[in-house]
């Protein structure tokens, strides 16, 4: 097991800048995902640290040691592919040993470390299996089972969840989370789905075209996003632009929101506030002084099972409100609604 | 007429015309297959138990003379070694040369270059076979292009002269049938998904490794057929070894050709070509076993 670095990375291929001055701390044994639309430059950085290809310049360290320059079958890493790359001429067993029997392993050794592994992936019993006579989901168990069992240093997973459906994928979410934790094992994960990154990962990273914009727990960026697009790609997010005047923030239409903290600067400002921290208020009902409060025309309701989606729009700016199945008041579309929400809910936001 | 469709009446109705339009459609297909192929066939096995050729002027009757022949002289077996032997070096050299080419071209050059590789390999099958041969004489004589070539290159080289050789009846031969390697190795390497490629070398496999065990045993199938395609028409070839093998040339096909176009032992002709068959097929037999994996 390693700590992984990538300091100041760049990398273009021809006039597309794929990387700029990515830097990113990956502490031992921790889950990281990397998380940004396509494009972002996710996997290309996932493929700097696995060694598929070199920076144009900036650093990669993975247990301290400089591997910039080492290419991939020499890093020691387990990486898992999208489509799972599991060899179609070879059985389950010899898919997991592979890795083994490069290594020169001795044989008895490689038996009981498949053993082991296929174990810990819940497959014991497949060996003679071909990969075309197992399911999606148990192609996905090998692939993982023959990216750790060689104890590498770091796990890469590129998108280790889209090619399943959706029951499949929540099952598989809670395996890969139990596996990394009983392995141990620094793990980096590529995925485009904020809610994969948010239930699996300890740390997260999100990219836009080959920058880093910020690094969290799931649980500060989803609270505290930095900027606009961290705001709306990870979850939901109503963005209010005015200016900052006496700490608050004015709209252009004169209404004013508390945020946060008192606005520091001034010019203009965006704030962000999630759908389901704004509450539809009735027009009596008391409101405490730490809220903010406006009203907007409700234009659609959207039924979603255990929750209600508002669809509201106040002049030019649409918004969206979720809320709870069973506090949802008896709303018409049409109607006018006042929307209450803590000042503490307002986060200013880079555009 | 929706209603009585449902009925059985007219189903049967339509169920002869749906046999003659099958009929109909491959007839000519089969017909042509056994005006062409199969009654010429058999005429020749008839004729390979002939003791001449059947015309009035002659006398024949039926034998195993010719057959016998052929176990009885030493001289047609070790014809049938050297074409089997030519068959397997061409397809051999075909392959050191071939699936590498079929390997860049897959895998490592993308869009145009790559087209136009490919129409380098299609060439020699534009060109006439008989002008192909006939330009390798004047490569590979005696003061020829690839002597004087080798002279420039590396003063004082001396003399080569390769033809009427061995060697120059492979060259020819590999330079023939070179495409087809080129194109059924092509087809079962583009087959084979780069991840598995990147899979391999992540848990640690050296390129030799990854070649070994994941490119040569997926791509086995292309290589299989390619060398089938390769050796069957080898091993009975005779204008080649004709031309560019002179008396080093003699191969069952030679020999074969020369009993029905030189000597007129038509008989004699037809039995070696039916051994030669039966040879292809006892090997194809012996190494069904291999084939099938592979595909």
């Amino acid at each position: 097991m390693a700590s992984v670095t990538v300091s100041h990375v760049n990398k273009a291929f021809g006039d597309f800048q794929a990387l700029s001055d990515v830097s990113i701390e990956f502490s031992d044994g921790g889950f990281y995902a990397l998380l940004g639309p396509s494009g972002s430059g996710k996997t290309t950085l996932l493929r700097q640290i696995a060694g598929f290809s070199f920076p144009d310049s900036g650093e990669i360290l993975i247990g301290g040691e400089a591997v910039e320059s080492l290419p991939v079958e020499k890093r020691n890493i387990g990486m898992m592919f999208q489509n799972y790359a599991l060899f179609p001429n070879m059985s389950v067993f010899d898919n997991v040993a592979f890795g083994l029997m490069v290594r020169n392993t001795p044989k008895r050794e490689i038996e009981a470390r498949v053993g082991e592994a296929l174990e810990l992936v819940r497959l014991s019993g497949y060996d003679d299996r071909k990969p075309h006579q197992l399911s999606g989901g148990q192609r996905q168990r090998v692939a993982l089972a023959r990216a750790i069992v060689f104890r590498p240093r770091v796990l890469l997973l590129d998108e280790p969840l889209s090619a399943l459906d959706k029951a499949l994928r929540l099952g598989m979410q809670v395996e890969l989370k139990r596996i990394q934790r009983e392995v141990g094992i620094t793990t980096i994960f590529v995925t485009h789905d904020q809610e994969e990154a948010l239930t699996l990962s300890d740390k997260v990273g999100v990219l836009k075209d080959g920058k880093l914009l910020q690094e969290g727990t799931p649980r500060e960026l989803y609270e505290r996003p930095a900027t606009a697009f961290a705001a709306t790609f990870l979850g939901d997010a109503n963005l209010f632009d005015g200016s900052a005047d006496d700490g608050e923030l004015a709209l252009a239409d004169g209404a004013r929101l508390r945020t946060l903290e008192p606005l520091a600067r001034t010019g203009p400002v965006t704030c962000a506030v999630r759908p389901e921290k704004i509450a539809i208020v009735a027009a009596d009902a008391a409101i405490s002084s730490d809220s903010n409060v406006l009203e907007a025309e409700l234009e659609e309701i959207i039924f979603a099972g255990n929750s209600l989606n508002y669809l509201l729009r106040r002049g030019d700016v649409s918004l969206r409100v979720f809320a709870q199945n069973r506090a949802a008041a008896d709303l018409q579309p049409g109607q006018r609604v006042r929307l209450a929400w803590r000042a503490a809910d307002t986060i200013p936001v880079e555009a | 007429m929706a209603v009585s469709d449902t009925t059985t009446a007219p189903m049967n109705h339509r169920r002869p015309s749906n046999a003659r339009s099958i009929l109909a459609l491959t007839g000519p297909a089969y017909l042509w297959l056994v005006v062409t192929v199969l009654l010429p066939l058999a005429a020749m096995f008839y004729f390979s138990f002939l003791s001449d050729v059947p015309l009035a002027a002659r006398d024949w009757h039926a034998t195993l003379a010719n057959y016998a022949a052929f176990f009885q002289q030493d001289f047609y077996r070790t014809l049938m070694w050297r074409s089997l032997r030519l068959g397997f070096e061409v397809a051999l050299w075909c392959f050191v040369i071939g699936f590498p080419c079929a390997y860049v071209l897959a895998k490592t050059i993308k869009g145009r270059w790559r087209e136009a590789l490919f129409l380098m390999v299609i060439i020699p099958f534009w060109s006439n076979a008989l002008i192909r041969v006939f330009s390798w004489t004047m490569v590979l004589r005696g003061n020829g292009i690839l002597e004087r070539f080798l002279d420039w290159l590396i003063p004082g080289f001396g003399s080569l002269d390769l033809m009427f050789t061995y060697a120059a009846v492979v060259i020819g031969l590999v330079h023939s049938y070179l495409p087809y390697m080129i194109l059924t190795c092509y087809i079962s390497l583009s087959t084979i998904d780069d991840d598995l490629i990147d899979a391999a070398r992540s848990m640690g496999a050296s390129r030799l490794t990854v070649l070994r065990r994941i490119i040569l045993p997926l791509s086995m199938p292309g290589i299989v057929a390619g060398a089938v395609l390769i050796f069957v028409p080898v091993i009975g070839s005779f204008m080649e070894p004709r031309i560019l093998g002179g008396r080093e040339g003699t191969f069952l096909g030679t020999v074969i050709e020369d009993q029905f176009t030189a000597v007129f032992n038509w008989p004699l002709g037809a039995a070696l070509s039916f051994i030669l068959l039966a040879c292809v097929m006892i090997i194809f037999a012996i190494f069904q076993p291999i084939l099938r994996r592979a595909s």
